[in-house]
């Protein structure tokens, strides 16, 4: 059987009579553990077994000084640690700062993936909360949302969950204050609490008889609003507020801590009636379920999929083809870049700890070689070489908890800033504290730090050989010259990966968006349904604003649509050719409605054709403009106007009337989609967001006119999301950017430590060697020769340690793939600048020291031997 | 203040696992593992850390290998029980099967369960 060696090495940390008895046995122990495992078990297993070896080598130490006799060694040894440490604060400060610069980094960095991915969601039992989503594979819809008789199908016909609620997310016009304010709201059936399981804090939750058609309207409200709208009043249960033109009744106030999921909502209300008669084809609903406990994701996934087989047989026409998705809430709600980042993130700061590391190992081999003298004393005076070990270890051991210490409080700042930097979208149910198992993370990074940078001097410097030898040459020779290629090729690899993040980001928010965000305003409006009951009475509203707006100074186009690009709110439909041969195709497109003047507010140009106009109206011809994707992928480059489609929501066939240039709509992120465009005349929502382009390019200058121009329509009407086009473009850039901060900040960190450490290494064998260099200039060496040949050394292991950078970017880049849009992560462009980097770095870092070596005074350096 | 010599569960576990004849510790370790349903991981330097605590109570000892053991590719050390370890071994589950009693007159446990 192999002797596994981490055991072996960490083994040498316990003391010897512990070590010769039970060595081998925990040596076979271990090595029996590893030889049943697979890959990534064997992983786990050495990390967790060097944390037990560890923590019971501390064990037995404590032990032995309770018996007497150890306990003062170990004491002597730390005092005698802090005695040698405190006599070179030079080399100490730097030691504990490049420390608590790598430690605090990816401690920092580890409170987001801990926030992120591992702190349980705040609610009781949050792993058994799952989310299902609705699927058509063959018309390739994924991630729809569900119908409510979906959902309660789902409770009412399975054993699946221990409760399952619907949900949907609403925007609510407040009419309890002075001015009508909108608001984040939650419509849902009844038992939505009972699933998060969550009480109020005053109150009562909501029961099933507010679920009753008829039934009184109620309403739970969030602390925070209870706070700002109802002054914390203790008596508010009972009270009436006025949503969306309703009277409701505050049942309940909820906790302060509660946050529910992705986004801040402050107001619930129950949905009235039988869910199982809900419509069965509105997917407007969020499926939100708890396990029922021994039910694991993957049963209740296939029990779900039985039940929606049967949904299919029994509602072809609606459910032909349906089937659903299970996911942990947690994925749901974290979604898939930003756990992805956070890893990449905490990966990109462990190599600079090892940076790290790998100086401070220079250093205090450095030290070690200065300190050969007093180790040979020791030796003489009879400390064995295991004593003289741990003596080093513990300096170590101090230096690292020191530096430990301070990166935590560096860490506090680092996440303070990171937070700050998240994307305002981020899902509030995040937190990020500095809580116990950031703590614990950060201690064992420390240890594992002090193991890194401290075993390896520790052995060398106490090495007999070495400790008799006075002034020995070779030493950090071969070792430093190791050290200097990995902490190149670390250098390498991190200054690619900030190099493509940030190109990425500029990419993202250089890449032609299709249309122009500069001089455009945003501005969401809300009419209500009580007040405007039909289509033309909204239309008749919206039509009345849009003509105040533009008749507004300053203002050269404005135009409406339901959800204007990068706002969310997606709709997703089919249609199908009228004419042409064979099986009429159904083709998945991507639907908006605007209004005449959007497009031109947007700048968006009208290819071929025409664009909306206001005789586009209810009674016209059905008309409609597809995007220049839709004609690449549909109709494969024929006329696209004059084509006829039909369309589950027309009667007749809509006649394409005109080609709009491909733009950025869903996402900065994802590619264009097949679009059609509908006039909002015809199909008129009630909520619409205003286009508003201004003529001398300052569209804040435009926000009080637009709120006025509404309210002289109807001052009833709540205007929010009021913003630029080019902050909405920001807010949705914003997680990208904070990535490529950070890794830039690695990044240069990186450049930094790479220097310093190159600079001593080659300079401390420049310093041991001017005794050497001394002879060759008096035997007639050039100045110039000794420069080069220094320079050259240095170049060398450089050029080595750039080598093995770039070879092991070429795996890593792949892993970025999944968080860079419009770049190559292994484009040479990016391994090319970063070898250059490096070079003209190191050489610098080389060619300092390589300029003192030539300017040694051959008298001085020969006198002083 | 903790007893010193009070029943540490994994040292429970382990003088049961014993109860059962000698063993060496990487079999300890595995029917530990295995009687706690995963919930106990004896991990190497905890478990002879813990063998030689017991060794130094008196209630274990170290014993020769039975003569039906594996060879395992090496000589391993083999652990039986003493009289001493059994009877604090016999004290230990006796209180707890009083514990259990009570739960059990209280229906804590709920109705029988077959199989």
């Amino acid at each position: 059987m192999k002797r596994p060696v981490l055991a072996r090495v960490l083994l040498r940390l316990y003391p010897r009579a512990f070590r010769e008895r039970y060595g081998p046995e925990i040596e076979a122990t271990w090595a029996a553990e590893l030889a049943g495992a697979g890959p990534g078990r064997r992983a786990w297993i050495r990390v967790r077994g060097a944390v037990d070896l560890l923590a019971g080598a501390l064990r037995e130490w404590i032990r032995r000084g309770r018996e007497g006799g150890g306990m003062g060694t170990i004491t002597a040894d730390l005092r005698y640690a802090v005695r040698s440490l405190t006599r070179r604060p030079g080399l100490t400060g730097a030691a504990v700062l490049t420390l608590a610069l790598g430690i605090g980094s990816v401690t920092a960095v580890f409170s987001l993936v801990n926030g992120l991915l591992l702190r349980p969601l705040p609610y009781p039992d949050a792993d058994r909360l799952v989310h299902v989503w609705s699927e058509h594979r063959e018309r390739g819809w994924r991630d729809l949302d569900v119908t409510l008789p979906d959902a309660w199908a789902w409770r009412e016909r399975t054993d699946a969950f221990q409760e399952m609620a619907a949900f949907s997310y609403v925007g609510i016009t407040d009419e309890s204050g002075e001015v009508p304010d909108r608001i984040d709201g939650v419509w849902s059936t009844w038992n939505l609490f009972d699933v998060l399981e969550v009480e109020p804090v005053l109150g009562r939750g909501f029961v099933e008889e507010d679920g009753r058609e008829g039934a009184p309207t109620v309403v739970l409200v969030s602390h925070g609003y209870w706070m700002r709208m109802l002054g914390g009043d203790p008596g508010a249960v009972g009270r009436t507020v006025v949503l969306n033109g309703r009277p409701r009744t505050i049942v309940g106030v909820l906790p302060p801590e509660f946050r529910f999921l992705a986004m801040d909502a402050q107001v619930f209300t129950p949905w009235q009636g039988n869910p199982a008669d809900g419509a069965l084809n509105e997917h407007g609903w969020q499926a939100l379920g708890r396990l029922a406990p021994g039910v694991d994701l993957a049963t209740a996934d296939r029990i779900v999929n039985e039940v929606s087989d049967r949904m299919a047989t029994e509602h072809p026409e609606s459910h032909e083809g349906m089937t659903a998705r299970l996911v942990t809430l947690r994925r749901e709600v974290a979604g898939d870049v930003a756990p992805r980042a956070a890893w990449i993130m905490l990966g990109a700061v462990l190599f600079v700890l090892l940076m790290a590391c790998v100086n401070v190992a220079n250093l205090l081999l450095a030290k070690g070689a200065d300190r050969a003298g007093e180790m040979a004393v020791r030796a003489a005076l009879g400390a064995g070489r295991g004593r003289l070990v741990r003596q080093l270890f513990v300096e170590a051991l101090l230096l690292a908890g020191t530096g430990g210490g301070l990166g935590l409080l560096l860490a506090r700042f680092g996440r303070d800033g990171m937070v700050a930097g998240l994307p305002d979208n981020l899902p509030p149910v995040f937190r990020f504290p500095l809580d116990l198992r950031v703590l614990g993370f950060a201690l064992v990074v420390t240890l594992g730090s002090a193991l890194v940078f401290g075993l390896l001097p520790a052995f060398r410097v106490s090495a007999p050989a070495r400790a008799l030898r006075r002034h020995g040459r070779g030493g950090t020779g071969v070792v430093g010259g190791g050290l200097v290629v990995v902490q190149t090729a670390l250098a390498v690899l991190l200054l690619i990966g900030a190099s493509v993040t940030a190109r990425s980001v500029v990419a993202m928010a250089r890449q032609e968006m299709g249309w122009d965000a500069d001089g455009v305003l945003t501005a969401r409006l809300s009419p209500r349904r009580d007040r405007y009951p039909g289509a033309e009475e909204v239309e008749a509203f919206h039509d009345a604003v849009l003509a105040e707006v533009r008749a507004l100074p300053g203002v050269e186009a404005a135009g409406a649509i339901q959800s204007i690009p990068l706002q969310g709110g997606n709709t997703v439909g089919t249609v199908a050719p009228t004419s042409g041969t064979g099986e009429p195709d159904d083709w998945t497109v991507r639907i908006s409605y605007v209004s005449p003047g959007y497009m031109e507010a947007m700048r968006l140009q009208v290819i071929r054709g025409r664009g909306i106009v206001a005789a586009d109206g209810a009674e016209s011809e059905a008309v409609a403009l597809v995007n220049e994707t839709f004609v690449e992928r549909y109709l494969s480059g024929d006329e696209a106007v004059g084509t006829s489609l039909a369309w589950g929501r027309s009667e007749t066939p809509i006649r394409i009337v005109g080609v709009v240039e491909d733009h950025i709509e869903r996402s900065v992120d994802r590619p264009v989609e097949p679009s059609l465009y509908l006039p909002l005349a015809r199909y008129p929502t009630w909520t619409r967001t205003l286009a508003v382009r201004s003529a001398g390019g300052t569209p804040e200058a435009l926000v009080s006119g637009i709120r006025e121009a509404v309210a002289r329509v109807d001052p009833g009407v709540a205007v929010f999301q009021v913003r630029t086009m080019g902050d909405l473009v920001d807010l949705r850039i914003g997680g990208f950017t904070l990535i490529a901060q950070v890794m830039l900040t690695f990044g240069l960190l990186s450049l930094v430590l790479g220097a310093v450490g190159i600079y001593g290494v080659v300079s401390h064998h420049v310093a041991r060697r001017t005794r050497e260099i001394g002879v060759r200039l008096v035997l007639g060496a050039e100045p110039g020769d000794v420069r080069r040949t220094v320079v050259r050394q240095g170049l060398g292991r450089i050029g080595a340690g750039i080598a093995l950078g770039l070879a092991l970017a070429i795996p890593l880049a792949g892993v970025l793939r999944g968080v860079v849009v419009g770049v190559d992560p292994r484009s040479p462009i990016g391994f090319l600048g970063a070898a250059l980097v490096l070079l003209a770095v190191g050489g610098v870092g080389a060619w300092l020291p390589a300029r003192r070596a030539s300017r040694v005074d051959p008298a001085r350096a020969l006198a002083a031997e | 203040m903790p007893n010193e010599d009070a029943l540490k569960p994994q040292w429970f576990q382990i003088l049961l696992a014993l109860a059962g004849g000698p063993l060496h510790g990487t079999a300890i370790m595995e029917e530990v593992l295995e009687r706690t349903d995963g919930d106990m991981k004896l991990w190497p330097a905890t478990l002879y850390g813990s063998l030689r605590d017991l060794e130094e109570r008196g209630w274990i000892r170290e014993t020769d290998a039975p003569e039906d053991a594996p060879g395992e590719g090496g000589r391993r050390r083999f652990y039986s029980v003493t009289d001493g370890g059994r009877e604090v071994l016999a004290a230990e589950a006796g209180r707890l099967a009083r514990y259990l009693e009570v739960a059990r007159e209280r229906d804590v446990l709920g109705p029988a369960r077959s199989g």
